[in-house]
């Protein structure tokens, strides 16, 4: 598997909060937080199978949604790639990228 | 004496097509709370909604709503916290009534959701979470709460069949409700070979679509026998609430909104859990029914299937649960929910719920959740002294 990408976010540099999200202040210190990069790496903690899809979404389902635990880094909400049979609780996922407010990882 | 009594109730069936507007879904509940209370006129109305202004285009429902009730004139709101807003609707009446500035006040719920396709009702559902932070995988409310399911199934290693338990129970339960939205026995097996709608949960794991509205009328507990001879106290209204998106929270199995609301509301009631004789809990999926009855003080992490499959929450059990058939099986008109529980909890309590009688229940609690436990509103009842 080729080296991933790198997951750009947030971090808060006096209390070490941190985030993919941007956000206006540090919600646990209320600093200023400053730009990162987490490891492309990460771990599944939860997932699902999405079959009945919401409005806009049609026609992509079934899709694997999970929560992955990035090394390193934050808990996220993202789409795994590959077949819904092979995700499973604990398996490592490498990032894809972020497009249009998606993040993607791959088995 | 200071506190705050439910006078007057009332309920719309829970249907899918009911051909009827919202509008005419909220006057059909508040009209035969009104007239039980033996009123014709409330001092200010809390109308719990979640999703008109998606799927219905209208917003503004305190003024719609009062004017509609031919209460005109009152201070009226609209109280949303997506799928909890009845319950929080009514934690927003009670604090009125206790203000002492409003003496009598309707509060309940209304929801619209048939009529609509799938993919319009599970997108207007999604508003209850942080859509800048999830929205873009395409993730449906079902979807969020199928992953508490896959976690609470792997960490404690409870069987789908076990969580299966609460569906089976609600169903049996809504044979007497004349008002359910379904009258049909299911068993476990139905449960688990029914289709997969966001893995692990499948269709009998969840809630439906429906249209219904739920009122009550309260005032102070001090003026509750000028309206009723079977006045019921709320003894304690509390609304908890966390982070908005599942994994800012470091534990998906336990919902901490719930376990800070019912602290706080057994501490104001002066009850504790082995006191409650009836408990209505929010079972919008069968793995919340059964986390809320470890939340809410009933069963430790993990165990609380085994309550609902050993029958203890039979309505001949130890502790009656969603003894008119729950959301799963009552049905779930989102906004309204938590109204609805607090309807069935004071017929319960004044010795009216028919069929679905149990007996000597003196004591209820009521747990509503909105968003993936982000907003939870807990209500203590009791049977009012004379």
């Amino acid at each position: 598997m080729a080296e991933s990408e790198q997951i750009p976010g947030y971090v808060c540099p006096k209390c070490n909060w941190f985030d993919v999200f941007r956000t206006a202040a540090c919600p646990n210190c209320h600093g200023a937080v400053q730009e990162t990069l987490f490891p492309g790496r990460g771990k599944v903690a939860s997932f699902t199978v999405i079959r009945y899809p919401p409005k806009g979404f049609q026609g992509e389902s079934p899709y694997v949604v999970a929560l992955i635990d990035i090394d390193h880094g934050p808990r996220v909400m993202a789409r795994v790639n590959g077949k819904p049979e092979d995700v499973e609780i604990g398996k490592q996922v490498s990032y894809q990228g972020n497009s249009t407010g998606r993040l993607e990882f791959t088995l | 004496m200071r506190g705050v009594a439910i006078v007057g109730v009332g309920m719309t069936p829970v249907t899918s097509g009911s051909g009827k507007s919202l509008t005419e879904l909220f006057v059909e509940a508040g009209t035969q709370a009104i007239e039980d209370a033996g009123i014709d006129r409330v001092d200010s109305l809390y109308v719990g909604n979640m999703m008109s202004g998606f799927l219905q285009n209208q917003e503004h429902l305190g003024a719609l709503m009062a004017t509609a009730l031919g209460n005109e004139g009152v201070p009226s709101y609209k109280v949303e916290g997506a799928c909890a807003s009845g319950g929080v609707a009514a934690n927003a009446g009670v604090k009125a009534v206790l203000s002492g500035l409003e003496g009598v006040v309707l509060v309940g719920g209304v929801e619209k959701m048939s009529g609509y396709t799938t993919p319009e009702v599970t997108a207007g559902l999604m508003m209850a979470e942080d859509k800048a932070r999830v929205g873009g995988t395409g993730v449906t409310f079902v979807g969020l709460n199928a992953m508490i399911a896959r976690e609470y199934m792997h960490r404690y290693k409870v069987p789908h069949e076990a969580i299966a338990a609460f569906p089976v129970l609600c169903h049996e339960n809504a044979l007497d409700n004349p008002k359910a939205q379904f009258h049909k026995k299911i068993t476990v097996e139905d449960v688990l070979k029914s289709p997969l709608v966001a893995d692990p949960l499948r269709l009998f794991d969840c809630s439906g679509i429906g249209d219904g509205a739920a009122a009550l009328v309260l005032t102070s507990l001090k003026n509750a026998r000028k309206f009723t001879d079977t006045p019921v106290e709320i003894a304690a209204s509390t609304v908890g609430t966390d982070r908005v998106t599942l994994y800012q929270r470091p534990d998906i199995t336990t919902f901490e909104a719930s376990r800070k609301a019912v602290a706080e509301a057994y501490q104001r009631a002066r009850v504790k859990p082995e006191d409650v004789d009836v408990l209505e809990v929010h079972d919008a999926f069968s793995v919340l029914g059964i986390m809320a009855l470890e939340d809410l003080g009933f069963a430790s992490k993990g165990s609380g299937s085994s309550l609902a499959k050993d029958g203890v929450c039979a309505r001949d059990g130890r502790l009656p649960t969603n003894t008119f058939g729950g959301l799963k099986a009552r049905g779930h008109p989102v906004g309204a929910s938590g109204a609805y529980q607090l309807a069935e909890l004071a017929l319960q309590l004044s010795n009216r719920a028919g069929k679905c009688q149990v007996p000597n229940a003196e004591v209820g609690l009521a747990q509503s959740v909105g968003g993936i436990g982000t907003t939870v509103p807990v209500h203590i009842l009791k049977r009012a002294g004379s």
